[in-house]
């Protein structure tokens, strides 16, 4: 029998949980570990659950660590200037390998190529429709951080886009 | 399509309109596979019970501790003993006897050293706020370097005070410097071919003396005289710096996070848990452990250690004393997790685990004690920090910060809290190679 937390964290997960595998595929552009990385998310969720709770913003608190956690997987797998990691070696063939996009303007993939703190900030910005400070808020930046990055994204987009006609 | 209009987030043109019609199409029929909840307070679980078990109750802990050569035997995976013998309960500050040497002993450890006396290994708060915190910019006043540090393919050893350039061959890149060879020979890797070969230069010319094809550099003994690296088949080596194969390890999947005289301290990658050995060059005993080794240190003989289960978790990890059999010193628990130790090994530098680690944070721990003496914290700044290494005196901190516009720059953040400064100037990473992976512009040497 689950105890209160659990019920708790458990009405939490099922209300949010497609929406944070969602998030979780923009930042990685791979279905399983997008929920790997939600899964993580959650898991360190439920450690902290009664003091984030009590604030009342674990979904900005979970969408945050999977910011972090994705960024650090995407550093160590690029540079590979690090100790090989088997988690990230793992993630990082994965992402070499994204579904195929469901767009027809190859929006969608000129997207999963965005350094990660741009990707980011455009999917807060323009999928999760947050303001800038919220997005500020869950980067754990400034607003005009937020800004510049996404200016940064959409200019990325707009050359791409232009040297690969949609 | 018009061109700006107005929207709930302000004016929207036609890229962003575009952008979130085409984010919608993709992401909104996308749905978890099942339930997360259960997976995810599992994992939780394994976590906290990390925890729970290496803190215990206070007379587990005190029983742990007073007999520290006893709890780490106990933590070799097959519950023997170096000493079969029954485990001698000893007095906090009583010392403890000598033990004879057996073949899969560390020898970093000979049965003649005297150990310490052995005193309560306290749990430390890996939680607790640092002493200062350093926020790192590119608009800081500048500086020089005070440590190693490698610009393009230009290695600037402050060491020897000399500069060398390495040879990089037509069609290849460089991947990276991982660190010298006491000689001062260089040693890294470069990728070739979609390759990553490990490379060692001359440390006077710059010229390419060993290249051994498709491998990746693990570790460096902290007396700059071995180095492990890992062949395309997961086989891990130790080299000398003139490239020499000092050892091969038996089987495959091992990958070795530090050395310490004889001994290589690796993890099994090939195992769930990535189960720890001590890998003894001398007898090519491999000994398991229940857990999973960190970063070690050849001048202190301190290595990091993550008991099982949940190692790497970022929850407990304990510093354990090679020169006294690997007795514990102290377990820290908390999001701390550390990743290097400063070249005279008073120092952990690291980051956080629990939190997803940020590589906009980074953190410094003393290893005498456990205290958190700097949090170099580049989330207002959005500089992503790719590489670190402290000076010699353990008076600051050098990273390798990267910008949201792929420009990478050094900046030396001081222990004491004093202003960071900018000692490699920020420049452009180069993003159009034909692997798809930027050279490093700057890089640090530990």
């Amino acid at each position: 029998m689950r105890s209160d937390v659990e019920e708790e964290f458990a009405d939490f997960v099922r209300a949010r949980q497609h929406a944070l595998v969602r998030f979780g595929y923009l930042l990685t552009g791979d279905r399983m570990a997008a929920e790997d990385l939600t899964q993580t998310a959650l898991a360190r969720l439920y450690l902290k659950w009664d003091s984030i709770r009590q604030a009342g913003a674990m979904e900005a608190w979970v969408r945050k660590v999977m910011v972090n956690e994705h960024t650090s997987w995407w550093r160590r797998a690029w540079r590979r200037r690090e100790t090989v990691d088997f988690d990230a070696a793992h993630f990082a063939d994965r992402a070499a390998k994204p579904d195929p996009p469901t767009d027809d303007d190859g929006l969608w993939q000129h997207v999963l190529t965005l350094p990660p703190r741009q990707r980011a900030a455009v999917a807060l910005r323009y999928y999760e429709d947050l303001t800038e400070a919220q997005t500020a808020e869950i980067l754990g930046c400034s607003i005009g951080t937020v800004k510049s990055q996404t200016h940064r994204a959409l200019a990325t987009l707009r050359t791409r886009l232009a040297e690969v006609p949609a | 399509m018009s061109g700006t209009e107005s929207g709930p987030r302000g004016p929207v043109d036609d890229l962003e309109r575009r952008l979130a019609d085409s984010l919608h199409r993709s992401l909104d029929p996308l749905t978890a596979g099942s339930d997360l909840t259960a997976p995810a307070i599992a994992r939780s679980r394994r976590l906290r019970r990390n925890r729970a078990v290496l803190v215990g109750t206070p007379t587990v802990l005190a029983a742990l501790v007073i007999a520290a050569p006893f709890a780490l035997s106990s933590l070799r995976e097959d519950g023997r003993l170096i000493d079969p013998g029954p485990a001698r309960p000893m007095v906090t500050g009583e010392a403890s006897s000598p033990r004879p040497s057996t073949t899969t002993r560390p020898s970093t450890a000979p049965s003649t050293t005297p150990r310490p006396p052995v005193t309560a290994a306290p749990t430390l708060d890996a939680d607790a706020p640092p002493s200062v915190t350093s926020r790192p910019s590119f608009t800081a006043g500048t500086g020089a370097p005070d440590v190693s540090y490698v610009r393009g393919t230009t290695v600037h050893d402050l060491v020897r005070d000399r500069e060398v350039s390495l040879q990089v061959t037509r069609g290849s890149q460089l991947g990276g410097v991982d660190g010298l060879f006491a000689d001062g020979s260089p040693l890294g890797t470069v990728l070739s071919g979609g390759e990553w070969d490990v490379v060692i230069w001359d440390g006077e010319t710059g010229a390419l003396q060993t290249r051994l094809p498709g491998g990746t550099i693990l570790a460096l003994d902290s007396e700059r005289t071995l180095a492990a690296y890992s062949d395309a088949a997961e086989r891990l080596h130790v080299i000398r710096s003139d490239g020499t194969v000092v050892a091969t390890a038996p089987r495959p999947g091992l990958l070795a996070v530090g050395i310490i005289g004889d001994v290589v301290y690796v993890n099994d990658i090939r195992s769930e848990r990535q189960q720890g050995y001590t890998w003894n060059l001398r007898t090519e005993a491999l000994e398991p452990f229940d857990g999973r080794f960190g970063p070690a240190h050849a001048g202190s003989g301190l290595v990091v250690f993550l008991p099982a289960p949940g190692a790497g978790s970022g929850t407990c990890f304990r510093l354990l004393d090679a020169r006294a059999d690997l007795a514990v010193r102290w377990t820290a628990c908390g999001d701390f997790y550390p990743t290097a130790f400063s070249p005279s090994g008073e120092l952990l530098v690291g980051g956080l685990g629990i939190d997803g680690g940020s590589p906009y944070d980074l953190w410094v721990m003393r290893s005498s004690d456990g205290a958190r003496v700097l949090h170099v914290d580049a989330n207002r700044t959005g500089l992503m920090l790719t590489g670190s290494a402290v000076d010699d005196r353990d008076r600051a901190l050098t990273v390798v910060a990267q910008n949201a516009d792929l420009e990478e720059g050094l900046v030396r953040c001081p222990l004491d809290g004093s202003a960071c400064t900018v000692v490699g100037k920020p420049e452009r990473l180069d993003t159009t190679t034909a692997s798809g992976i930027s050279p490093p512009a700057w890089q640090v040497l530990r």
